[in-house]
């Protein structure tokens, strides 16, 4: 029997390995680098992710592109510059003869505002739709009308699905104003209040009201709905895009914005091929779902995709996407139709998903990957001594525009129990003062990180000027502290921060310093990204650790965090001086003026009021083999691959 | 007149004629015993020491014969009979001395089985000498089928396979009486009931002829009617195929009914044997006298069981001298005779006979409990030729009588 | 068999929607935002489209729904990544943590049945001190220990083997060895065990006085009794090795669907977290129906009605 057993696995085996056609592996391509996490999503209107980014950037084309060396704006797909009116508000661009998709079509006007369509449409669920409401025409008007009419509509199907409504839904019901204008119809007495008295109806007496009222609600959404769609084009053209000629395309903004060029390089505003369109939900029938969002098919950013005749991915870069397993390969290859394809060294490029970093460093010694654009591992101080004294040359650091940071808790009145002390900027400002920061960017990390005095990093963005910050002065804090009416610093009780577990060293560090300094009692928490998540954003913390990548080359980009109201102000910082601030900054003509404004009010935030305390800039460690030209660290973790060749 | 002393540790014949060196070779082998166990001699290892369950065993079974070997539960019966064929795992058990005597074939001399390679002894288990065991629910393994089992054993020794095995099993188990063999052929051992079971079990130590047959007692774990069946059948196998037959067991029923010499075996050592009738009607060693008395008789009308005071001593604290005389009631009269009348009844405890009192007992009560110069235990006496004791006061034992002769009916 | 096999069935049935139910309730209770990706708020409006689109309004709603889709094999869309649906997901990784698994179980067999055999064959030598001794460490060296071990000596000392990664033959050796380490530990344990336990019995006895040579007393006489808890053992191990990978997943790259489990949890993706979790409950149970029938047909004695 024992024989039958070890017959059984073998065979067993041989024919597990059969089945699964395992090969002997493809062949390597000109360039590979690895991506830790894999690709997120490749939709351009959805990623957020850097490393999304990077592959977008490479696949697709904006109206204007990153320079590979400084990320300051150049030309992409339209001629550079674009021209701009006298007041900064119209650009015109024309997009060049040269400007062509992967399947042969040239690139039009339509293309991108099709692109940045779907980036405002409420189905695509669009992170950084902020981008186009804050600064086009008409945009947040335009996106403010889709979200209310999808509000309605959705509550609508459910009513007409015999569902009922719960609370949140009413009270969602009752802000808006065409639910009022339907309400009249069929709710002659109204639905107690109305919008223009800022009445909001009782979500409960709401509910009742509607269980009450004998309504064909199948008629309402459908009337609603026939409505909806009809004036959807109309509301659309009031928004400032419009495109002149089949590749002429003027933009009109609401005010002057500098960095808008940089804007249009990045994913968000990429164009997207007419070929979406034939993976649009109900498609032919309606261009909305029942709820009234416009949706596609999320797969349509799969190569091999061939549902209802759509061709597989198309992108208008230097690379087209060839292959994409999840979380294990994706290959690229040169798009033949890009203008400077014949001019491009690695025509194919492997992007490995490792997911352990070492192992990938593994691979990168064994001579397997080119690249490595992060070295995140617990010996990174290892590689950063070797990159620094020179003994690997390969490995380098970049210094980005994205800073390290902790924050207060300035919204709360009472935390935890007992008054919050750091409504007071004493308080804050002591604390900041006792953080020694050196110590921690040289003893405590020793990965080349930038000690930060400002919350935007200083010297890296041009034209502006940061300001100083505060040094370390345990004195002038016990000081501060004691003029804030806490001379024994144990009658702050204990303090509490916040934090994830990849910040454990940090976090340490500055509790230690934090009770070596001021005396008082700190307690750590860690909690797990997403839970860490919910209670920033719900002000459940006291300090909280954070960190802010720049999105775009301005320094609006890390102040617009803490004007009042804003999503990211997790803070809850309020000061309407420094609102004022950077409110007359938009306001401003000259770039000159603007960026002084600006410093004034970053000097606001790290020099007085502290509600945050700057403490570094983070230095990304990345590995490039020695044959590889073309790649070279920049701020942004941007890497354009076109660029890229192998001197083997 | 004194008794011949038997060296027990030289071979002996166990028919009329003594042989004598003036004998030719082949009338000495021809004649010599068929198994031929010689002072043997097993210790195990316990956690407590070293004890030594079967001593000085001397055995003998001719051509053609059944040889049964009687005593009580723990007197090492079953670990003489499983030391033929050496299956006794050696780390625990050891076979100090001794020799057993196979006459494996005809014109050769015999082997020592204990003393044999592993290959011989492979030939031998089962091929010609085979087992049978107690339990035949827990012998037979139970995730194959009988059939199975027995085609195992042909095609081991027999060399044929495949069909002419199956054939060979049907037809066996149709000899050992199993009805509708062709269909029990395939059958798992808990599909059967105990008694076909056993039967199973010996038509599959039979299936390759064996010369001898070793059955460690077969019938024990079978209700009476059946063993009155399994005895015939044994019996009748015998005589058909002449084949010896060695039988272990503790019912001297059936040793009057089938088997043609007997031993009896009392705590490691024999104490008594020879020729059936001539034990059974005339029992000379207290012990087996003893066994006989205990047998209730049909005709007799008894108020109590009759039994052997005391119990039978385990290996770790065999007593010194004779193992039997603790309980022996030889020496209790001798005892109660010379204690003049302290009142000492048959069951009295062993102090009176213990070494520390033996100062005021007679010379023969110390022997009994210590030996003499020559040896503890009392060696085996002739007391004729088909009949041997081992005793120290042989001469003082009173026969049975009437009593014997009843033996042969019970059980 | 059939009606033993269609009531296992069932039990089956109610244990997976046993798993579910639980599974879904600890999904929707603990904190934690899965539309929030990316270090931007979500903006309200926004996560309210979101939620309406995956129909997570209502959450029974989902519940039913999700459970009437899964039975007819769809899965619905993955909340994190937003570019696959769940089927893909699972359908990409499922075979491979399935093979892996597969193979540790085979090679689990293959290298703790002997040693567990001769040990107990063997007791009381050095053989048997030897094969404790794997099994300890066997059991005690955690499986990120011994995986890295391995792949530095195979992929970088002696480059043999790749560095992780999934796609061909010279992929499967290391983490199927590393994976199947604890369960041949165990399986030698097993295997120890039973072998000592049924070489006490008399039907090994007979078989000795059968004459049959020591080598078949062991492999043929023994080892099919002896074998019986091992493979009772060997249904709920393939499932746990092609279920519970994920350390081995980790260390070497394999795109198995342990990973995606921890790391839906991890990201809150509710349909994926779901389907993973019908994907390997199903597997479990079907496993160990399996291992059951199969031990029926292997052991005459508890085949029920006769065999």
């Amino acid at each position: 029997m024992a024989r039958n057993v070890a017959i059984t696995c073998f065979l067993l085996l041989g024919a597990t390995v059969a089945l699964f056609r395992l090969g002997t592996g493809e062949t390597r391509a000109d360039f590979t680098y690895v991506n830790p996490s894999g690709i997120h999503t490749l939709d351009p209107a959805r990623m957020s992710w850097t490393q999304d980014l990077r592959v977008a950037l490479n696949l697709w084309e904006g109206l204007t592109s990153s320079d590979p060396k400084t990320t300051e704006p150049m030309a992409g797909a339209a001629l550079f510059p674009p021209d701009i009116s006298n007041d900064g508000r119209t650009y015109t661009f024309s997009i060049r003869e040269d400007s062509i998709w992967s399947n042969s079509d040239p690139v039009t006007a339509v293309d991108f505002i099709r692109g940045w369509r779907r980036g405002m449409e409420p189905g695509t669920a669009t992170d950084y739709q902020f981008m186009f409401t804050d600064h086009i025409v008409g945009a947040q008007e335009y996106v403010q009308w889709r979200h209310n009419g999808v509000t309605l509509l959705t509550i609508l199907s459910h009513l007409k699905n015999g569902e009922d409504i719960d609370e949140k839904q009413a009270t969602d019901l009752g802000k808006l104003p065409e639910f009022h204008r339907l309400a009249k119809l069929w709710m002659p007495e109204g639905a107690a209040g109305s919008i223009e008295n800022n009445d909001v109806p009782n979500p409960a007496e709401l509910i009742q009201k509607i269980r009450k009222a004998k309504v064909d609600w199948e008629q309402v959404h459908q009337s609603f709905f026939q409505r909806h769609v009809e004036q959807l084009d109309a509301r659309f053209s009031e928004v400032g895009f419009e495109a002149i000629d089949h590749n002429t395309l003027r933009v009109t903004l609401t005010q002057p914005c500098p960095y808008f060029l940089d804007l249009t390089a990045f994913p968000t505003w990429l164009p997207c091929h007419k070929s979406i369109e034939r993976l649009r939900e109900q498609y032919a029938k309606s261009p909305l779902t029942e709820q009234g969002l416009v949706v596609f098919d999320p797969q349509w950013t799969k190569p091999g995709y061939h549902r209802n005749d759509y061709p597989g991915l198309i992108t208008n870069g230097a690379y087209s996407l060839i292959e994409w397993k999840f979380k294990q390969r994706a290959r690229l290859r040169v798009n033949p139709y890009y203008r400077a394809a014949s001019e491009i060294p690695c025509k194919t490029i492997d992007m490995l998903v490792i997911d352990n970093i070492s192992a990938s460093i593994m691979a990168y010694e064994a001579g397997y990957v080119d690249f490595l654009p992060s070295l995140a591992v617990p010996y990174d101080h290892e590689i950063a001594r070797l990159a620094a004294t020179g003994l690997r040359n390969d490995f380098k650091s970049c210094h980005t525009l994205a800073t390290y940071f902790l924050q207060f808790n300035c919204a709360s009145e009472r935390i935890l129990g007992k008054p919050n002390p750091f409504l007071d900027r004493r308080v804050r400002k002591a604390f900041a003062m006792a953080v020694n920061k050196q110590a921690i960017v040289e003893n405590v990390l020793q990965r080349g990180d930038r000690i930060a005095h400002s919350f935007v990093p200083a010297g890296l963005i041009k034209g502006y000027e940061s300001p100083a910050g505060l040094r370390f002065d345990p004195i002038r804090a016990r000081t501060l502290l004691a003029e804030a009416g806490y001379a024994d610093a144990r009658d702050l009780g204990v303090v509490e921060m916040l934090y994830v577990p990849s910040d454990d060293k940090i976090i340490q560090a500055i509790a230690h310093m934090w009770e070596k300094n001021l005396g008082v009692q700190v307690n750590l928490r860690c909690e797990e990204s997403k839970s860490f998540a919910e209670d920033k954003a719900n002000h459940r913390f006291m300090i909280a650790r954070a960190n802010w990548y720049a999105d775009y080359y301005d320094p609006t980009t890390f102040l617009d965090c803490l004007v009042t109201g804003n999503g990211n102000n997790d803070a809850g910082y309020h000061n309407l001086t420094y609102d004022l601030r950077v409110a007359e900054a938009a306001l401003a003509k000259e770039q000159v003026e603007r960026m002084a404004l600006l410093s004034q009010a970053e000097s606001i935030l790290v020099e007085e009021d502290l509600p945050i305390i700057p403490i570094l800039h983070y230095a990304e460690l990345i590995a490039i083999k020695p044959y590889i030209d073309g790649l070279q660290p920049n701020p942004r973790l941007r890497f354009s691959f076109q660029y890229v060749s192998v001197q083997k | 007149m004194a008794a011949q002393f038997m060296d027990s540790s030289k071979p002996q014949i166990a028919n009329e004629h003594d042989l004598t060196e003036d004998m030719d070779v082949s009338y000495r082998v021809e004649q010599a015993p068929l198994l031929d166990i010689c002072g043997l001699t097993v210790s195990i290892e316990t956690q407590d020491g070293v004890i030594t369950p079967v001593e000085d065993v001397a055995l003998r079974v001719a051509r053609k014969q059944t040889v049964a070997l009687v005593g009580e539960s723990g007197c090492g019966k079953s670990i003489t009979a499983q030391s033929i064929l050496r299956l006794l795992p050696q780390p625990p058990f050891r076979m100090e001395k001794g020799e057993i005597f196979f006459a494996r074939l005809k014109d050769t001399p015999a082997i020592d089985l204990l003393k044999t390679n592993e290959r011989t002894l492979r030939e031998v288990r089962g091929g010609q000498i085979a087992m049978v065991f107690q339990d035949p629910m827990t012998s037979l393994n139970p995730v194959f089928r009988i059939g199975e089992q027995i085609v195992e054993t042909i095609e081991l020794h027999q060399g044929v396979s495949g069909q002419i095995a199956r054939a060979q099993a049907i037809e066996l188990l149709r000899r050992v009486g199993i009805a509708k063999p062709e269909q029990r052929v395939d059958a798992y051992p808990h599909e059967l009931s105990g008694g076909m079971r056993q039967r199973a079990m010996i038509a599959m130590a039979l299936s390759c002829h064996p010369k001898l047959l070793i059955a460690d007692e077969p019938t024990t774990a079978l209700d009476v009617t059946i063993q009155r069946q399994i005895l015939d059948l044994l019996r009748s196998i015998q005589i058909e195929s002449n084949m010896s037959l060695l039988l272990i067991t503790h019912n001297l029923g059936v040793v009057a009914e089938i088997a043609d010499y007997v031993y009896v075996m009392y705590a490691g050592r024999i104490v008594e044997h020879g020729d059936t009738t001539q034990v059974l009607a005339n029992p000379m060693h207290p012990y087996t006298q003893g066994l006989l008395r205990c047998v209730p008789k049909i005709n007799e009308k008894s108020g109590r069981l009759d039994t052997i005071p005391g119990t039978v001593p385990s290996p770790s604290s065999f007593p010194t001298g004779c193992r039997f005389h603790p309980r022996c009631e030889l020496t209790a009269r001798l005892a109660a005779s010379t204690a003049s009348g302290d009142g000492i009844s048959r069951d009295s405890d062993r102090d009176s006979r213990s070494p520390s009192n033996l100062e005021a007992q007679p010379a023969c009560l110390r022997r009994c409990a210590l030996g003499d110069e020559t040896s503890t235990a009392p060696p085996l006496r002739k007391l004729n030729t088909d009949h041997y004791v081992a005793c120290w006061e042989s001469e003082n034992v009173t026969p049975l009588g009437n009593s014997a002769s009843n033996a042969g009916t019970a059980g | 068999m059939i009606r033993f096999a269609t009531g296992r069935l069932l039990g089956g049935a109610i244990t997976i929607f046993s798993v579910y139910t639980l599974t879904f309730l600890m999904v929707i209770a603990i904190p934690g935002n899965p539309f929030q990706q990316s270090q931007h708020s979500l903006p309200a409006e926004v996560e309210q489209a979101l939620r309406a689109r995956y129909n997570m309004d209502n959450n029974w709603l989902y519940f039913w729904d999700f459970l009437g889709d899964a039975v007819t094999l769809d899965f619905g869309p993955s909340f994190t990544y937003n570019d696959w649906t769940c089927n893909q997901i699972i359908a990409d990784a499922l075979p491979v943590s399935m093979l892996i698994g597969f193979l540790a179980i085979i090679l689990a067999v293959l290298i703790g049945v002997p040693i567990g055999v001769y040990g107990a064959v063997k007791r009381g030598s050095w053989v048997d001190s030897a094969s404790l001794g794997v099994i300890l460490l066997g059991i005690s060296i955690p499986p990120f220990v011994t995986g890295s071990i391995l792949l530095l000596l195979f992929g970088v000392t002696m480059k043999v083997l790749p560095i992780g990664g999934w796609g061909t033959v010279a992929h499967l050796p290391l983490p199927a060895l590393t994976l199947s380490l604890p369960f041949a530990a165990y399986i030698a344990r097993l295997m120890r065990v039973g072998m000592l336990d049924d070489l006490q019995n008399d039907f090994i006895r007979t078989a000795i006085a059968k004459g049959v040579s020591s080598h078949l007393v062991i492999w043929k006489h023994a080892f099919k009794v002896a074998f019986l808890p091992v493979l009772s053992f060997l249904g709920p191990a393939c499932a746990q090795a092609m279920t519970g990978s994920f350390v081995v997943e980790k260390v070497f790259g394999v795109p198995g669907l342990g990973q995606h489990f921890v790391n839906a949890a991890l990201n809150r993706d509710a349909g994926l977290v779901l389907s993973t979790v019908l994907a390997f409950s199903t597997l479990l149970v079907l496993f160990n129906i399996a291992i059951d029938l199969l031990y029926t047909k292997l052991d005459p004695r508890i085949s029920g009605a006769a065999g």
